[in-house]
């Protein structure tokens, strides 16, 4: 797997970069498979409601946290972006 | 010795919902004998459980073996070991392995297996310190207020009667049984009043509303403005509803009334303090005055404003300011300048910034709240370092094992020095025009 941010995997770290107000982040910075919550970016609970309308907003889809593999979807950009793209069909 | 009961439901009553199956009162007393008799030998436990019934349960159970239960404001690894350090021996009770906690731990979910009714509902001493509730991740006394059974039970009461369901009422709860907010609310309304509470917490928008959707009216959510803003913006047809309770943060009126367009329901703001549990009650939309419940009294004491209740073991001081219209009616004014609170989470600024301090390599640096942005956003609080040897990141990362994530400082910027005055001092005024120079021109 790459290290490095594919297109849309761009789009997407732009996005939560300036939803969140990440002002100590920039996009390019969020590396796709590095948690985005806990210790690297500090992102919280908060911020996944925030991040889940902006989502809802630029995609057009619902994230929702019912059954157990929505658990991983924040894991990573890189995860959030194949959930993304899985829901836009 | 004094007794109450448990719970005032009838023992064939409704009072919870989880995986599609209804728990009446009479099963629900049934397993949480049964984990009693597990627990008989605990003198404290600390329930960590996340599904809300299990939750309720472990509480249950713990106030029938005599103990005290734990509610620590967060799960930090540094809460917990800071928390059985200062009680030795808690047990920790939780539904889900945690990472990094290596003290003794039981999952009460065989509980939920046994099958079986409770005759009667039983009585509890009064004086039994049913719970210790911890405001910040600091485990000390100021943070520590204890919750006798009197004053829950009797709190329960008086939530049921100024601002619970009249008829039996659904409830759906975006907030955790650990919060003092959702303790009242999705933990002992459901046992003091006419509702039946939903083992789920819902987090999207879509999820609280599939919820919601599911089950019949009457039905009420009960959440903060942090979820109802994101409900609100989500641009989803929101369902029908009869109620919509928020506390923990000003709603806005604004909010308030676009929820009322838009599922129907009336808006009720609750306002209280962990110290003395859920105290006036509002419809926010209306913008109208605090109403302050029957059973607390409000006075001046010095610059501060204190409620006493019977039921309350002393007088609490409120961390807010208000302006008094009537005896029982008032206006929120500020608050106390050293305490914020994010999302229902409280924290000293002033503590906040010793742990910053903490960080080997930090030679001075600050924590603060700047401005509100009025957007009806959360504001982040920010912080000022000083540190020459290390990166932002590496103080990050040292800062997040110390805080609760809600209280990270962002943005986090280090600086050469910082404005203080001669006296060492550092003004409010002279730190927000220079946190503005410092970050508002990288926008």
């Amino acid at each position: 797997m790459s290290a490095e941010q594919t297109p849309n995997e761009r789009k997407l770290a732009e996005l939560i970069v300036e939803s969140l107000n990440l002002e100590d982040i920039e996009p390019e910075e969020i590396e796709p498979e590095k948690p985005l919550f806990g210790d690297e970016y500090g992102l919280d609970s908060i911020d996944a409601l925030e991040l889940a309308l902006a989502i809802s907003k630029t995609y057009g889809v619902q994230l929702k946290a019912d059954d157990e593999k929505n658990r991983h979807v924040f894991a990573n950009l890189r995860a959030l972006n194949a959930h993304i793209e899985s829901l836009r069909g | 010795m004094s007794r109450l009961p448990l719970m005032r439901r009838g023992l064939d009553a409704a009072i919870a919902r989880r995986n599609g199956q209804t728990i009446t009162a009479a099963e629900f007393i049934h397993q949480a004998r049964w984990l009693a008799e597990r627990l008989r030998r605990e003198q404290h436990v600390i329930n960590l459980c996340q599904d809300r019934h299990t939750f309720s349960l472990a509480f249950a159970g713990a106030i029938l073996a005599h103990a005290t239960t734990l509610l620590p404001a967060n799960r930090l690894p540094d809460t917990i070991d800071a928390l059985v350090n200062r009680y030795p021996g808690s047990l920790i009770l939780s539904d889900q392995p945690i990472e990094g906690l290596y003290h003794r731990q039981l999952d009460p979910g065989e509980a939920l297996e046994q099958t079986g009714q409770a005759d009667r509902i039983p009585e509890i001493d009064e004086s039994l310190l049913a719970a210790v509730v911890f405001t910040s991740g600091s485990t000390g006394p100021s943070s520590a207020v204890r919750k006798p059974w009197r004053t829950l039970h009797d709190s329960s009461l008086i939530n049921a009667a100024e601002y619970g369901p009249r008829e039996m009422t659904e409830l759906v709860a975006t907030v955790p049984p650990q919060h003092m907010w959702g303790l009242e609310t999705s933990v002992l309304l459901p046992w003091f009043g006419p509702a039946i509470i939903s083992s789920a917490q819902p987090f999207y928008a879509a999820d609280i509303i599939a919820l919601v959707e599911r089950l019949p009216r009457p039905r009420a959510l009960i959440s903060t403005p942090v979820h109802l803003r994101n409900l609100a913006e989500s641009g989803l047809d929101l369902p029908a509803m009869d109620r919509v309770y928020s506390a923990t943060a000003p709603l806005g009126a604004q909010l308030a009334g676009q929820l009322e367009r838009l599922t129907s329901a009336e808006v009720t703001e609750v306002f209280g303090c962990s110290e003395a549990g859920c105290l006036a009650w509002r419809q926010a939309a209306d913008d109208e005055p605090w109403r302050l419940f029957k059973a607390f009294a409000l006075d001046q004491h010095r610059d501060r404003f204190r409620v006493r209740a019977d039921h309350l073991p002393e007088p609490v001081e409120l961390l807010d300011h208000l302006e008094m219209l009537a005896e029982d009616r008032f206006r929120l004014a500020g608050r106390h300048a050293d305490l914020v609170n994010i999302a229902g989470k409280r924290a000293s600024l002033s503590e906040l910034t010793q742990r910053l301090l903490d960080i080997r390599g930090v030679t001075d640096g600050v924590i603060f709240q700047p401005p509100a942005s009025g957007d009806g956003r959360v504001t982040r609080l920010a912080a000022l370092v000083v540190a020459p040897q290390l990166s932002e990141r590496q103080i990050r990362q040292a800062l997040s094992q110390r805080i609760d994530p809600a209280f990270m400082p962002r943005p986090l910027r280090r600086v050469p020095a910082l404005p203080r005055a001669e006296s060492g001092k550092l003004p409010q005024q002279s730190l927000v025009h220079f946190y503005r120079q410092v970050c508002e021109p990288a926008r």
